[in-house]
């Protein structure tokens, strides 16, 4: 059985994403930040008259943030999650490949933060990628703002 | 086969949904009826409602397999049939039965609706009691049942004509909240779509189509709002079956009044306010209605009332619940409050009455002496109030002990829509719900002076101390400083006033605002955020919210962020005018000066004479000018009159009640005719009128009425002098003492020429012919049916006859 992936590039890696969690691929060039909501959070946007959640997944992964200009477009990953719809920012996309379905373990070294998100490596054309689950991103602990 | 048999089982799906619902909906309308017929069983209309209600259910019972409620239907609807026919006369015990039974069908109808089977049980119990009289009179009315029985046949035992239903269809809600989301999408893709056009040089006629496109979808959005709305009516006709119900538990005896059920709110909001109103009721039965023995033994009548009026207000709806209890003791909730911790005693001497009634909405408080099975279960008014809040709504109360209470209830309309201040704090946009924002005023302006006690700053405004921060602090944001700011007072829950200091305050908009994210919204300082039209977007701040984290809420609510200021009574006093909003006869809201107000009087309607400009009160013994009075009828037996005094007159002014007690704090502006009405000054967002005392004095106090006692003596056993006469010379300014009774002395005597001069003393002495139809100035005779020269020997003092 074969099923579209998404593959992009975060923090220096190759990742995917099931392609039917997917909204859209979206290029974001207005985010509006909010005042005192968890560092993960980058801010507010808006798309067709929505409003997205804007998650900044480097900083869920604990991960430095990718140096980038204030206006130059970010690209981000749509995926809705309960009564709301939320940006993934990504570093850089690729394209949807089709997937054989196979999953390899992880060979151990990528990090603790990278494996709660990971379900295992795929194989793509261009190489491997660690195929992500989008909940951990959007569900992460939240401490409580005093 | 199989197919056709899927079919036909659907279908009856359908009509047994289609059944539960008609039978709930029928049910709302029966409570009320049950109500009204009880009150008076002689009301056939109201029989036939509940006739009518049980014979559809029993016709329906029939389609499906429910043998239970069809064979209690069956028996309710031959006791009720008896009733329209005369053939039984309804007493307490049946009419419970009835009622029983109506609640009945409605237990075992929700059940069909939940999907349940009937319930298991038997109804002997109410089939009993609905026979139970039968026997006794069985064998006396058995030769009647003989010689009626062929009438029993006749139609009238049919249901009577159901009046025709307006054209409509049952859709799921989820459905309409569907519909209610994608069109506010399309809105604001239409504003998307406009300000591209605008960016554009387009085709005249591509603009000219967008714009019919865009009106239209305007007209779309209203109409859809409007599917949302529900009359009030859902919710109103469930109360008096409630009232009746508690007040039978409770020994008492109410009527519950109600009025503007036509007003209509959107549905959701309606199904919220459904608990706190039921609260109130339960809580005004309860605590606020005496016994009927101690309401005569306080002088009122043995009936309670209770009274729900509705008004629309704009984009607001306003509920008042009133009741003519016993009040509630402010004194007790301050000793409570005390007892909770919630204020100190040293509190105390600075709270107005208002602040320690409000106290009833802190949690922990209640006032009764015992908790019934009626009310005081836990839930307090705390809960109502945090209820109506949530629906960004208001609530507050006012009451004298002894003289009931009144709740004030205002929402808003939609919950959708909310009028929003939008305001700047560094590079963000904020959006603050209006009805939180009492007073907007610049901290650049000099009249702001600042201090600081420990970590917080106050600053001093309309003679009042009240704590102020920052926006910039409270969201960790960079933002002026706060002598740069504009400051917005705010008033939080429990009636506080704060200001919260912002960069400045943009504008006003109506915002539709939308939910965010958990991990947003857990923060607890925005409810959401919503689009502008220019596409950007706009947090809505948590104003209570926000609050609590500064400290000036604290969870155990401590009254003590408003420190009146004791030395600096004279600022109030420039800004500050007290007055006192009423509502008039006609049933305006005006607002009157208290400084003009001597006191409240309540007098049988009898004594008040309406009219324009001669309306008079009889008070205390004395004829009082009466303005406002231009009305038909007052429809209480009691008219409420309010005594308006210049020092040296007093005049009455007819008004239906007084609403409140306010602080004028606007500039007030100058109406441009002469009248009753001095001007307009803003209060709560409304503009109100304000009664110009010195032209109502100008103008009822003319003839110097009131200033001394005047009186006059007439033959009161005469018809023509009595029916007649005595309105003229009362109508004068005179008080009317009656011949027959020994008078010492009097500035009048009025008699009928040729017979005795009356044995009073009097002033002077006008003399009335019957005949020629002429006056004669010389000797001071008036001819009875010339007015013009009997009001002039009246009014003229100095004339003195012989």
């Amino acid at each position: 059985m074969s099923e579209p992936i998404f593959v992009a590039h975060l923090a220096d890696r190759r990742i995917a994403f099931a392609a039917r969690r997917l909204e859209s691929i979206v290029e974001i060039s207005k985010i509006m930040p909010v005042p005192r909501s968890p560092d993960h959070i980058e801010g507010l946007t808006t798309l067709r008259s929505q409003t997205l959640t804007v998650i900044n997944c480097r900083r869920v992964l604990g991960v430095e943030d990718a140096e980038v200009s204030g206006d130059e477009p970010r690209q981000a990953a749509v995926v809705k999650h309960g009564m709301h719809q939320y940006a993934l920012l990504l570093d850089d996309v690729e394209d949807v490949v089709e997937w054989d379905g196979e999953i390899k373990d992880i060979l151990g070294g990528v990090g603790d933060a990278w494996e709660r998100m990971a379900n295992g490596v795929v194989e793509t054309e261009g190489g491997p990628a660690l195929l992500l689950n989008v909940e951990p991103f959007i569900e992460v602990d939240l401490q409580p703002v005093q | 086969m199989h197919h056709s048999l899927t079919y036909w089982l659907g279908a009856m799906d359908d009509l047994l949904s289609e059944f539960i619902a008609e039978t709930h909906e029928m049910l709302a309308a029966v409570q009320e009826a049950l109500v009204a017929w009880e009150a008076d069983p002689s009301d056939r209309e109201k029989l036939d409602v509940i006739f009518r209600f049980v014979h559809t259910v029993k016709g329906n019972c029939g389609f499906f397999d429910l043998p239970r409620l069809a064979q209690l239907s069956h028996v309710a609807e031959s006791t009720l049939a008896d009733l329209r026919s005369g053939e039984r006369q309804p007493d307490k015990a049946l009419i419970d039965a009835i009622l029983a039974v109506v609640d009945r069908i409605d237990e075992m109808v929700s059940a069909l609706g939940r999907g349940e089977d009937l319930p298991d049980g038997s109804d002997a119990d109410l089939i009993a009691a609905m026979q139970a009289e039968k026997p006794s009179k069985a064998d006396a009315k058995q030769t009647k049942a003989v010689a009626s029985a062929p009438r029993a046949q006749a139609p009238d035992n049919a249901s009577p004509p159901m009046p025709a239903a307006a054209r409509s269809i049952r859709l799921p809600v989820t459905l309409l909240d569907r519909v209610m989301a994608e069109i506010s999408d399309a809105v604001l893709i239409r504003n998307e779509l406009a300000r591209h056009v605008r960016d554009q040089d387009l085709d005249p006629a591509i603009a000219a189509t967008f714009d019919r496109l865009s009106n239209t979808i305007n007209e779309l959005r209203e109409d859809i709002s409007q599917m949302r709305m529900h009359r009030l009516e859902h919710l109103y006709t469930t109360l008096p079956r409630l009232v009746r119900d508690l007040a039978n538990e409770l020994g008492k005896k109410v009527t519950l009044e109600m009025e503007g059920g036509e007003v209509e709110l959107d549905r959701e909001i309606i199904e919220l306010i459904r608990d706190p109103i039921v609260h109130i009721l339960r809580n005004a039965l309860d605590h606020g209605i005496e016994a009927p023995e101690d309401r005569v033994k306080a002088g009122k009548p043995e009936n309670g009332f209770i009274t729900i009026a509705t008004r629309q207000t704009g984009n607001r709806v306003r509920i008042t619940i009133d009741d003519d209890g016993k009040g509630i003791d402010a004194d007790r909730l301050v000793e409570r409050a005390i007892g909770a911790g919630i204020i100190e005693k040293s509190d105390v001497s600075r709270m107005s009455h208002a602040d320690k009634l409000s106290l009833i909405f802190e949690p922990g408080i209640s006032t009764a002496q015992q908790v019934t099975s009626v009310s005081g279960r836990g839930v307090g008014m705390d809960v109502v109030r945090t209820n109506i809040h949530q629906l960004g709504g208001t609530i507050d109360l006012t009451s004298d002990n002894g003289e009931g209470a009144c709740i004030h209830i205002s929402l808003p309309a939609t919950l959708s829509i909310v009028p929003s201040l939008t305001v700047r704090v560094g590079d963000h946009r904020f959006g603050v719900p209006r009805s939180y924002a009492e007073e907007i005023v610049s901290a650049r302006s000099d009249e702001l002076t600042f201090s600081k006690t420990g970590d917080s700053t106050l600053v001093e405004f309309r003679g009042k101390r009240l704590r102020c921060i920052r926006l910039a602090d409270a969201l960790e944001i960079p933002g002026h400083p706060i002598e740069q700011s504009d400051l917005m007072v705010v008033k939080l829950t429990g009636g506080d006033l704060c200001a919260i200091a912002v960069d400045k305050v943009l504008d006003h908009e109506d915002l539709a605002v939308k939910p965010l994210a958990e991990a947003i919204m857990s923060s607890n300082l925005y409810t959401g955020a919503s689009l502008l039209d220019d596409g950007s977007l706009v947090l809505m701040l948590h104003v209570t919210g926000i609050a609590l984290q500064q400290g000036l809420i604290s969870e155990t609510v401590r009254r003590k962020r408003v420190y009146a200021v004791q030395d600096n009574q004279e600022a109030e006093a420039k800004i500050a005018i007290p007055a006192v909003l009423l509502g008039t006869a006609k049933g305006d809201r005006r607002l009157v000066r208290m400084d003009s107000v001597t006191r409240l009087a309540k007098v049988e309607s009898e004594a008040v004479r309406l009219g324009g400009t001669t309306a008079q009160v009889v008070l205390d013994g004395k004829i009082l000018p009466l303005a406002g009075a231009n009305v038909d009828e007052i429809d209480d037996e009691k008219a409420t009159i309010l005594i308006l005094g210049d020092g040296e007159h007093e005049i009455g002014y007819l008004i239906s009640r007084v609403i409140d007690t306010v602080t004028i704090t606007d500039e007030l502006m100058p109406s441009e005719e002469q009248g009753e009405v001095e001007g307009l000054v803003l209060l709560e967002g409304r503009a109100t009128e304000v009664l110009d005392c010195h032209w109502l004095f100008a103008r009822h106090a003319k003839s110097d009425l009131t200033k001394t006692d005047r009186t006059c003596v007439l033959d009161l056993g005469d018809q023509w002098t009595r029916a007649i006469l005595r309105p003229l010379v009362e109508s004068a300014g005179y008080r009317v003492l009656d011949g027959a009774e020994n008078h010492d002395e009097a500035d009048v005597a009025i008699v009928t020429a040729g017979s005795p001069e009356p044995e009073v003393r009097a002033g002077r002495v006008i003399k009335l012919s019957s005949d020629g139809g002429q006056s004669d100035d010389a000797d001071g005779t008036v001819h009875r049916y010339d007015r013009e020269a009997l009001l002039e020997a009246l009014a003229n003092r100095k004339q003195v006859s012989a």
